[in-house]
């Protein structure tokens, strides 16, 4: 299980509302070391163009990041990206991620983020072994903390 | 020339000597890091592989990852391989290069 300090929840939401203005999709990663996995640290807010209904993230962007992620010992655990409207997983969502390994988590934010902040009307899938992606609870992946 | 041979990996033509003289000569490996998620591996490749195998075992490095076809091999300045049949000579990969493994596209909808 991941322990998600409530700062990155706080500040996934104000950046998701800040960037997307209820109006376009955003996207960002949630970070933790390779040396304590289980513990996230940091929110990654990638350059994308975006609209209502997607977006795409800027292939520069991604090298750039590629490189900061190894010099730093970091890894990539979970993306997160607002719907306009009800959250789950779209045929884009599963065929594009950044990251493909078994047990990569993505978490869906209903409404553009406008909501409270919390997990609620959030989905969650994980990548499977065979490469599919299956739905799995929430709070059996994230642990908040102060 | 030292620089050079340290430039290009254990290439013995570029001594100007055959590569049988040299004890395989371009055939003889040599070790560049390839990075996926902030994981870096080192990987032997020689200069006559194409990119395509270095896809392969760029790949078997990190646990055959599932949907393998949507990752491909970058140079760390982000210009993508993307003649699977170009040597590791022609693409100029150099001893310690460091190749990116990254998907081409990431989107979301």
């Amino acid at each position: 299980m991941y322990r998600l300090p409530r700062r990155m929840l706080d500040e996934t939401f104000a950046t998701l509302r800040c960037c997307g203005a209820g109006e376009r999709e955003c996207k960002l990663y949630w970070l933790s070391s390779w040396r304590d996995l289980d513990q996230l640290v940091e929110v990654a807010h990638p350059e994308h163009d975006s609209s209502r209904y997607g977006l795409t993230i800027h292939d520069k962007w991604i090298t750039k990041f590629w490189n900061e992620l190894v010099d730093r010992e970091m890894g990539v655990r979970v993306q997160v990206h607002t719907h306009p409207g009800a959250a789950f997983h779209s045929p884009t969502d599963d065929a594009f991620p950044l990251i493909h390994d078994a047990g990569f988590l993505s978490l869906v934010i209903p409404d553009f983020a406008q909501g409270e902040v919390s997990f609620g009307g959030a989905y969650l899938t994980e990548i499977q072994r065979d490469g599919r992606w299956q739905q799995v609870p929430i709070e059996a992946k994230f642990s908040v903390h102060e | 020339m030292a620089d050079r041979q340290q430039e290009f990996g254990d290439d013995s033509d570029e001594r100007g000597r055959s590569d049988d003289e040299h004890g395989g000569g371009r055939d003889k490996p040599f070790e560049i890091e390839v990075v996926y998620n902030g994981i870096a591996k080192p990987l032997e490749v020689t200069k006559d592989e194409v990119i395509g195998s270095v896809l392969q075992k760029a790949l078997a490095a990190f646990g055959n990852l599932p949907q393998p076809h949507t990752l491909a091999l970058y140079d760390s300045d982000g210009n993508e391989l993307k003649n699977e049949q170009q040597t590791v000579h022609e693409a100029k990969i150099k001893k310690g290069d460091r190749l990116l493994l990254r998907p081409s596209t990431v989107k979301a909808g």
